[in-house]
């Protein structure tokens, strides 16, 4: 029995770190504040795990840090791998608020594997921030 | 005296001994070094990644009706091998895709009419990609195949031309009309010239523009009817397993049974150990097509006598206004999605940037480069390993540091990746089809 629950620890771990949903990704979908702190956004992909050579679409989730969703904010997306010094290899851009603070972000696509950054800068009314996530593909 | 003749001879053959015996043990350590490196768990991940098993099945293409139609495939395959789709009746797609050197044709730069300016690339599994040409001008297969049609260099044919071909051979009128439905009566002189089309040349374009624009459409409507019927035919040509797959299916078993394999050598292991990690030959050309279709600016050298291509960065407006892209009249997807149009990448990133060839059957397409710059793969691998600053943009690539040894290694593992076509013999020369793949 005992060495039954130790197989399934065992078990549990290995599943943990093969997952191919990495730790970066798990922290974009549950939300990363802002720079200034006062936002905190998160992200959802259509395409889960994220893969290379796909083209898909996110949807990404605009909230104050106090909880009130952020509506009709103006999104913008850029990325890159910083250690191949390149951009992504399409244009995403925001093509329609879907309403209770989620943006719908079309044209995304990733084209090499390693760590890519990705950042969002939100405008609403007098506030300009921006967040950056971090994938592991 | 005699001793002291001889004594050069005994150096020399001193020497060669030791340098063989040298290179034996080189290569024996080699072996033993690769043998006793089992694979990580990430290395198993990206050799399985490349492993042709993982290629997804092929997506439908919406902006052409009958991409997946087995009696376009018939009629694209006959096409494809008919020179009469040309200004002197000696050039056929096969001319520069010719399938006994994988659908590319040896040469530096392709010759058709006349001598173009980019190396013939393959056709094997160029369905997958969203774009084509080194440049990415075109986005659709069926799109492409329009392009040499009326390219002056190439077939230096006509719309006019190719719709009377279609209209004049009864093969392929019936097998044209059974698809696309009646073709317009073309025997009215008045309105349909007999060579005419929207090109450079003078004359045809005098013709082409005193058409009326129902006619004009009429006339394209054919012509790209003829770009999605090679299309589907060439959506039929996808590459079968090499030994790197069979070599990937061993490993992959193996590294589940804790077993060794080795079906590949010491050199080739070591190959495929730099390719997928230090070598970062990986990076771009991923998956099991061994390329991620996107666009890199690698430092490649100008060809003798060119002016350094800009490459993509050139393309943008030409894929824009073309109006055959997924965007225009042509398509047959109304919803007109084309996503990666939409969302294409512009900006000076592209300058000097050219489209990941696969590198599937790698050591039979020589030369290489878009403009077969480089003879050899070790030229390939020299380029790369030095990654000299770009004539223009910015070059990529990283200096490797790689060994001569390494160098060695990285070439023949490319050298695996040779396999057949996956698709019936028939399929691969001139003539009537008779069975589609996976039909009896």
């Amino acid at each position: 029995m005992r060495s039954m629950s130790r197989l399934a620890i065992l078990c549990f771990a290995v599943a943990v770190l093969v997952a191919p949903v990495t730790a970066q990704q798990r922290a974009g979908e549950q939300g990363v504040l802002s720079n200034s702190g006062r936002l905190l956004l998160s992200y959802s992909s259509e395409l889960v795990p994220v893969q290379i050579n796909t083209i898909h679409n996110w949807v990404l989730h605009v909230e104050l840090s106090t909880g009130e969703v952020v509506e009709n904010a103006q999104i913008s997306l850029a990325g890159g791998m910083t250690e191949h010094d390149h951009g992504l290899p399409t244009a995403p851009r925001m093509t329609r608020y879907l309403g209770d603070g989620d943006y719908l972000m079309e044209g995304v696509r990733f084209h090499m594997n390693g760590r890519w950054v990705v950042t969002v800068q939100v405008d609403y009314g007098e506030l300009s921030d921006s967040v950056v996530f971090e994938l592991e593909i | 005296m005699r001793t002291t003749r001889l004594w050069p001879i005994l150096v020399i053959l001193f020497g060669v001994g030791t340098g063989a015996g040298g290179l034996y043990l080189g290569s024996a350590w080699l072996d033993d070094r690769e043998q006793n490196q089992p694979w990580t768990e990430q290395e198993l991940a990206t050799i399985r990644s490349l492993w042709l098993a993982s290629l997804a099945p092929l997506s439908p293409d919406p902006t052409n009706a009958v991409a997946d139609e087995p009696d376009a495939a018939r009629l694209g395959h006959r096409l494809f091998f008919d020179q009469r789709l040309s200004s002197n009746g000696q050039v056929a797609c096969s001319n520069c895709h010719q399938p006994e050197r994988y659908f590319t044709d040896g040469l530096p730069v392709s010759v058709g009419v006349g001598k173009v300016t980019r190396n013939s690339m393959t056709l094997v599994g160029a369905a997958y990609s969203p774009w084509y040409f080194w440049d990415g001008r075109k986005d659709s297969l069926w799109s492409q195949a329009t392009g040499p049609l009326e390219n002056g260099l190439e077939h230096g044919s006509n719309r006019l031309q190719i719709a009377r071909l279609i209209a004049g051979d009864s093969g392929y009128r019936r097998l044209y009309e059974s698809l696309f439905g009646e073709l317009p009566d073309l025997t009215d002189a008045e309105r349909f010239p007999q060579r005419a089309g929207p090109l450079p040349d003078t004359v045809l374009n005098s013709a082409w523009e005193e058409m009326t624009e129902p006619d004009r459409v009429a006339i394209s409507t054919i012509f790209t009817n003829v770009g999605k019927a090679l299309a589907a035919y060439q959506r039929l040509l996808m590459p079968g397993p090499s030994r790197f797959d069979d070599y990937a299916a061993e490993v992959l078993t193996a590294a589940a049974e804790k077993v060794s394999v080795d079906s590949f050598s010491g050199l080739e292991r070591a190959g495929l150990r730099l390719f997928i990690g230090r070598g970062q030959c990986v990076n771009c050309h991923n998956g099991p097509l061994f390329t991620n279709n996107d666009f890199h600016n690698t430092g490649s050298l100008s060809a003798p006598g060119q002016l350094p291509s800009r490459g993509r960065s050139a393309a943008i407006h030409l894929l824009m206004e073309d109006p055959f892209n997924c965007l225009g009249a042509f398509s047959d997807d109304e919803r007109h999605s084309c996503a990666e149009v939409r969302f294409m990448k512009t900006g000076d990133e592209l300058v000097g940037a050219h489209r990941t060839p696969s590198l599937r059957n790698v050591s039979r397409t020589a030369p290489y480069m878009h403009a077969g710059q480089l003879a050899s793969l070790e030229d390939v691998v020299d380029q790369y390993n030095n990654a000299a600053n770009s004539m223009i943009g910015h070059n990529e690539a990283q200096p490797l540091d790689l060994s001569d040894s390494d160098k060695e290694a990285l070439v023949a593992f490319l050298g695996t990746l040779d396999g057949p076509i996956a698709l019936d013999p028939d399929w691969l020369v001139a003539g009537p089809t008779q069975k589609l793949p996976g039909t009896r």
